[in-house]
């Protein structure tokens, strides 16, 4: 017998009746989410069995060429999207920002496979994807974050930082402000996390452990190894991404090319 | 990483060339080379325009061999805005020469800010040259080159902080590390310019316009640059200010001629006249005409 309780697609179904909820409370106040919240409700379920059905392709096929393509598409995604709600884009900033979510991800997951958890195969699905996937997931925001703040940093202090080269100094003289205000900020919603885990939040993949049957005290080492690869992954790629966009707003002849900066 | 100082202090013709005092003749030989330039004006057409200095004096190894300070030569900088088509200046020539009292005039949108901010290397050019004491200004040069020429800002940026945090933050720039902050030289500056003791604890935030105008002129005049370019340094001022700046300036080019130089952007052609003895027009991007006094 399975240590934990296989669901029917009846009782997704039941659980998924559960949006009428919140239906009925945006028809009573009139709230005029309706659209969206089936939209929504769609979206959960189409696309949550299409990973569903990939995953158990790629689980089954268990080649590392399919692995490596599937960890291929999931930073990819990562990398993009991580651009998409940043203020301020300057030409180039895409590939940055998929150069140092890629680098600093796969660094992390080498790691986590390699040398800690020792999967052997090192491409076991069951690992490496779920690894990598949280990985990402976090590194995504501190990479966007960075990005946006460093674009805001360097428009609102354009001035400040123009003046300070004029008077003679160097580009990361004028620029490390900016450039250290943008990595903290990537930095601060992992510390936030790692301080509150476990009091205010049970982290998804505990949880999910706890749900299939291990032992809280064995979820606990695992979710303990992930904070830590995530906290080091979202520091690396945060780093990368800024430094990267700091060499590419400041050139060699200590010049700052602002108005590459664009809104 | 070691970085050698490509400028060092002391009179530019001894380090240009040992033993030689070149630049009055210079100057000279410059001036009447001026008087052929046409005054007409010109709007600047498409492709690379001659400017009309370099026409009667085209360039070659007599530039070189009188080592011009500041050598400027055909810049032009595109519009940098991605999307952007044009030129913002093209075809123009500065140079800056020890005693010089440059004007750059012309309407707004000219291109006098941007040929002040090319010259001092503050943007990247995308034609021409700018050469100091006869070398290219690039890399880890170029802020060694902004010790020595510092672009002034019609609106300073100031840092948070006091007055005097500002005046003292240069100093703990690397290429000014060899220096000290001098306060009783920087009060004296600023008493003659109308400034009260109690100019030193106040916040920078709470300056007027003419006020950070003030403490930006003063910031880089206690660096000792040999070259100042000035983007209309008493636009916020008062009449009454203006004339002390004026003053100021004029006694710090007075008090060594033979090394430094000032190039002077202003709207206001009586200070232009007041101010300085060659004049370079500009025209949507181009130097229409020069004079010379």
């Amino acid at each position: 017998m399975k240590p934990y309780i296989e669901l029917s697609y009846g009782q997704v179904a039941m659980a998924a009746g559960l949006v009428l909820i919140n239906g009925a409370i945006s028809v009573l106040l009139r709230l005029d989410l309706e659209r969206r919240l089936l939209i929504a409700a769609v979206c959960t379920v189409v696309q949550l069995l299409l990973i569903g059905l990939v995953l158990e392709w790629v689980f089954r096929v268990d080649r590392w060429y399919v692995v490596l393509g599937m960890m291929t598409i999931m930073t990819v995604v990562a990398g993009v999207a991580a651009t998409q709600r940043t203020r301020f884009r300057y030409p180039g900033m895409r590939s940055r920002s998929l150069l140092a979510t890629w680098g600093s991800s796969w660094v992390v997951a080498a790691i986590a496979l390699g040398a800690i958890v020792r999967v052997r195969p090192w491409y076991t699905p069951q690992y490496a994807i779920p690894l990598l996937g949280m990985i990402l997931g976090n590194t995504l925001n501190g990479v966007s974050l960075g990005l946006d703040r460093l674009g805001g940093e360097l428009a609102a202090r354009r001035d400040r930082v123009e003046g300070l080269l004029a008077l003679g100094a160097s580009r990361w003289e004028a620029a490390s402000g900016p450039v250290r205000e943008a990595v903290k900020t990537g930095l601060i919603p992992t510390i936030n996390a790692m301080m509150v885990v476990g009091i205010v939040s049970l982290p998804g993949m505990m949880t999910g452990q706890l749900l299939a049957g291990t032992s809280p005290v064995e979820a606990v080492k695992y979710q303990v190894v992930i904070m830590f690869l995530v906290a080091s992954g979202t520091a690396l790629g945060t780093v990368s991404v800024v430094l990267l966009s700091y060499r590419r707003l400041f050139n060699d002849d200590h010049q700052f090319l602002d108005a590459l900066l664009d809104r | 990483m070691k970085r050698s100082d490509p400028f060092p202090r002391g009179p530019w013709h001894t380090r240009c060339n040992p033993g030689k005092h070149r630049y009055s003749t210079t100057h000279y030989v410059d001036l009447d080379v001026l008087k052929l330039a046409s005054p007409t004006f010109r709007i600047l057409p498409d492709g690379p325009v001659a400017n009309p200095v370099t026409q009667a004096n085209p360039r070659g190894d007599r530039a070189m061999a009188n080592g011009h300070a500041i050598e400027a030569v055909r810049i032009g900088r595109r519009d940098p805005r991605p999307g952007a088509d044009g030129w913002l200046i093209r075809g123009v020539d500065l140079m800056v020469n020890p005693g010089d009292r440059l004007g750059v005039l012309g309407p707004s949108g000219s291109g006098k800010s941007v040929l002040l901010r090319a010259v001092a290397r503050l943007d990247p050019i995308d034609e021409g040259s700018i050469q100091w004491q006869g070398r290219e200004v690039r890399g880890d040069g170029v802020p060694a080159y902004r010790r020595q020429v510092i672009y002034l800002h019609q609106r300073p940026a100031l840092m948070e902080g006091t007055v005097e945090e500002n005046l003292q933050y240069p100093f703990t720039l690397r290429v000014h590390h060899d220096r000290t902050f001098d306060p009783a030289r920087v009060e004296a500056m600023l008493q003659r310019l109308g400034r009260e003791a109690g100019f030193f604890t106040k916040n920078a935030r709470d300056l007027s316009g003419g006020e950070s105008q003030i403490v930006g002129l003063v910031r880089a005049l206690q660096l000792d640059p040999f070259v100042l370019l000035l983007d209309e340094p008493t636009a916020s001022l008062d009449p009454g200010a203006t004339a002390a700046v004026e003053g100021l300036l004029g006694d710090w080019l007075a008090d060594r001629p033979d090394e430094r130089a000032l190039v002077w952007v202003s709207h206001d052609a009586d200070q232009a006249r007041r101010m300085t003895d060659r004049r370079v027009f500009l025209r949507a991007g181009g130097v229409v005409s020069e004079e010379n006094v």
